[in-house]
């Protein structure tokens, strides 16, 4: 794709997102066209968090990261690693990381419009699936992280 | 019962393959494409389908199993340090037998999906399991060292 054509395609992703934002009614905390980034954070809830959606113009993707407001001890990063390899087996779309330099909490959902722009249905449906699997397992994740659950009892919470 | 829609990805799926001389075999009934080990060709086995629960392109692989040169913490921290930074697809380890899998997927959810979307998806999938399957086959012959993995996939070092 010529230069031209990835930033139009870049703007279009942008404009999408920012239709599926306020559609969902996510709260932006900071809206930068410039840098094609949303800053936002989910509804009030007892444990609301952060979370990104970036353009990425030269390589057509869009990405939404969300980050838990905890993380895991240096000595616990091998077991979040672990934590996060259990549950992502059994996540359709999206994937979460422990940060190896500070055990940090992310899930992350790529998606790519290059050939192809991403439709508002499908905008939606990657924020509603990341704020709806981050709140499925934050709980136990941060169980896990404080030391109040070991691995073994952190494996069987439903 | 698949749409019309779907029916069109699925055979976007099957003539890139074809056009990439990739071995595969068709599952018409549940739209699947599984392309098959072909030497140093292809030295993956690997799944492309249309997912029409979740309105989804996907691709599955099998392409690895931990074994005592590479334990399940280690498969685990790589696991980890690819996903947080692979654009697309990702790494996922079953914990309990140590089986390394590659899932890439892309919502075809209210899009008008061109065939040189689903070229450009399956060129990155087969590209990214090439890249891992060489990674992977030296880690778990002890060739090449979990540094070394971890380095190759962007990773900060090991834990």
């Amino acid at each position: 794709m010529e230069d031209n054509a990835k930033k139009e395609a870049a703007k279009r992703a942008f404009d999408t997102f920012d239709k599926a934002l306020s559609l969902t009614r996510y709260p932006v905390r900071r809206k930068q066209p410039d840098k094609l980034l949303f800053n936002c954070v989910t509804k009030e809830d007892l444990m609301p968090f952060a979370f990104y959606v970036s353009v990425d113009a030269s390589r057509c993707i869009v990405r939404c990261t969300g980050y838990l407001p905890f993380r895991f001890r240096e000595d616990m990063i091998v077991d979040g690693c672990k934590a996060a390899c259990f549950l992502n087996y059994n996540i359709f779309n999206g994937a979460f990381c422990v940060e190896l330099r500070n055990g940090y909490i992310s899930f992350v959902i790529n998606e790519s419009y290059e050939e192809c722009d991403i439709s508002l249905e499908a905008a939606i449906e990657m924020l509603n699936t990341l704020v709806a699997t981050m709140n499925l397992h934050k709980d136990k994740l941060l169980y896990l992280a404080r030391g109040s659950i070991t691995f073994d009892e952190f494996l069987e919470q439903k | 019962m698949a749409s019309e829609k779907e029916l069109q990805l699925y055979e976007f799926i099957c003539e890139t393959l074809t056009e990439a001389q990739i071995v595969f075999i068709r599952d018409d009934r549940v739209l699947f494409a599984n392309c098959r080990k072909n030497g140093d060709k292809f030295p993956v086995s690997c799944v492309f389908a249309v997912n029409k629960t979740h309105e989804y392109l996907q691709c599955l692989s099998l392409f690895a199993v931990g074994n005592e040169y590479s334990c399940v913490n280690e498969l685990s921290v790589i696991a980890n340090a690819y996903n947080a930074r692979a654009p697309r697809g990702r790494i996922d380890i079953d914990i309990f037998s140590n089986m390394v899998h590659y899932r890439n997927v892309a919502c075809y959810k209210g899009r008008e999906i061109t065939k040189s979307f689903v070229s450009d998806f399956i060129e990155n999938a087969v590209t990214e399991l090439l890249k891992l399957d060489r990674l992977f086959s030296g880690y778990t012959k002890g060739e090449i060292d979990f540094e070394t993995v971890l380095t190759s996939l962007g990773g900060e070092g090991a834990v």
